[in-house]
């Protein structure tokens, strides 16, 4: 019985914790001029995670506005998302995936990830949070 | 150790084999080339292909896959040259959204799914966005080992992709 804790416990060390964080410029991209974004809902998504990124950016100091119908108004970018959710004794986000694209092109200006396991897990909102800081880290606003 | 699981050992490495990364080499298409090159510059960039592969046997990445489609597109001669690093005059984005890899089978099917996007960058403007799905089979005639007939089903379903794609952006007239 001992040994098996031993082995539960060395499992879920090496299991239970990974995370990343990463985000991505497309070369000769600067973010600075970007004051207003559309966040466009992805079909599947039920949580309105499209709404929880538009807080953020808006908390963060930008014009944000989010949907399925597209921008009302003009704007400087439009954000796509990709949501992973998986389920340990509750469901949880394990990796939220977001590019900001330019408005005019589709092109991806920059990207950004953030991956959690069960142990370290963070709500969506931290998620969010956590890949909007990363992408927007050292952009001049 | 039992000699009796000698032949055992043998046959299941026969069978499985390691889980494979693709080389850019085997990935890049041979697209008939245009007589004369191409005056423009494109940035080739690529998204997806490291994270949707990286639970399947065969991986792919993003930079492996971004240096075979900028090979593809030299050598098809569409564009003056075809950048990693820096702006140039159109941008082409490919985004792996679906990557199949049969794990069990004598012909070994992969299918791979790719949105591209080809914008000019002044004045910015959408020239042409498509997925682009492609499939191959290998058999045992290309090889006896099943990672292996995985790792040429899917290295074929790149190559037809960028074929595909190349064929594609060579309909416009690109200054």
């Amino acid at each position: 019985m001992r040994n098996l804790s031993l082995i539960a416990v060395v499992v879920l060390a090496l299991t239970g914790c990974m995370s990343n964080l990463e985000s991505r410029k497309i070369s000769g991209t600067d973010l600075s001029p970007l004051k207003s974004f559309y966040v466009q809902k992805r079909t599947e998504d039920e949580r309105g995670i499209d709404r929880l990124i538009a807080d953020r950016l808006t908390l963060m100091g930008f014009t944000a506005s989010h949907g399925t119908d597209g921008p009302s108004a003009p704007v400087d970018a439009i954000v796509t998302y990709q949501d992973k959710w998986w389920w340990d004794l509750t469901m949880y986000m394990i990796q939220l995936d977001l590019q900001i694209r330019d408005a005019h092109t589709k092109m991806v200006l920059a990207n950004g990830q953030s991956m959690r396991t069960s142990f370290i897990r963070k709500s969506a909102d931290e998620m969010v949070e956590e890949v909007l800081t990363e992408v927007f880290k050292g952009v001049r606003r | 150790m039992n000699p009796r699981l000698v032949p055992l050992i043998i046959l299941a490495i026969v069978c499985t084999g390691c889980p494979a990364t693709l080389t850019p080499t085997t990935m890049t298409a041979q697209s008939p080339a245009l007589d004369r090159r191409g005056t423009t510059d494109v940035l080739v960039t690529v998204f997806g292909a490291t994270d949707i592969s990286k639970t399947k046997p065969i991986h792919l990445t993003d930079d492996g896959y971004g240096q075979a489609l900028r090979d593809s597109l030299e050598q098809s001669r569409l564009f003056r040259r075809a950048l990693s690093d820096s702006v140039g005059q159109y941008q082409l984005q490919a985004t792996v959204i679906h990557l199949d890899e049969d794990i069990f089978g004598i012909n070994m099917t992969a299918s791979i799914a790719v949105t591209y996007v080809l914008a000019r960058t002044a004045p910015k403007e959408l020239i042409w966005e498509k997925t682009v799905t492609t499939s191959h089979t290998s058999g045992m005639s290309d090889s006896v080992i099943q990672i292996t007939r995985l790792q040429r089903a899917t290295e074929g379903a790149v190559r037809k992709n960028i074929e595909q794609a190349i064929q594609g952006i060579a309909q416009f007239k690109l200054e």
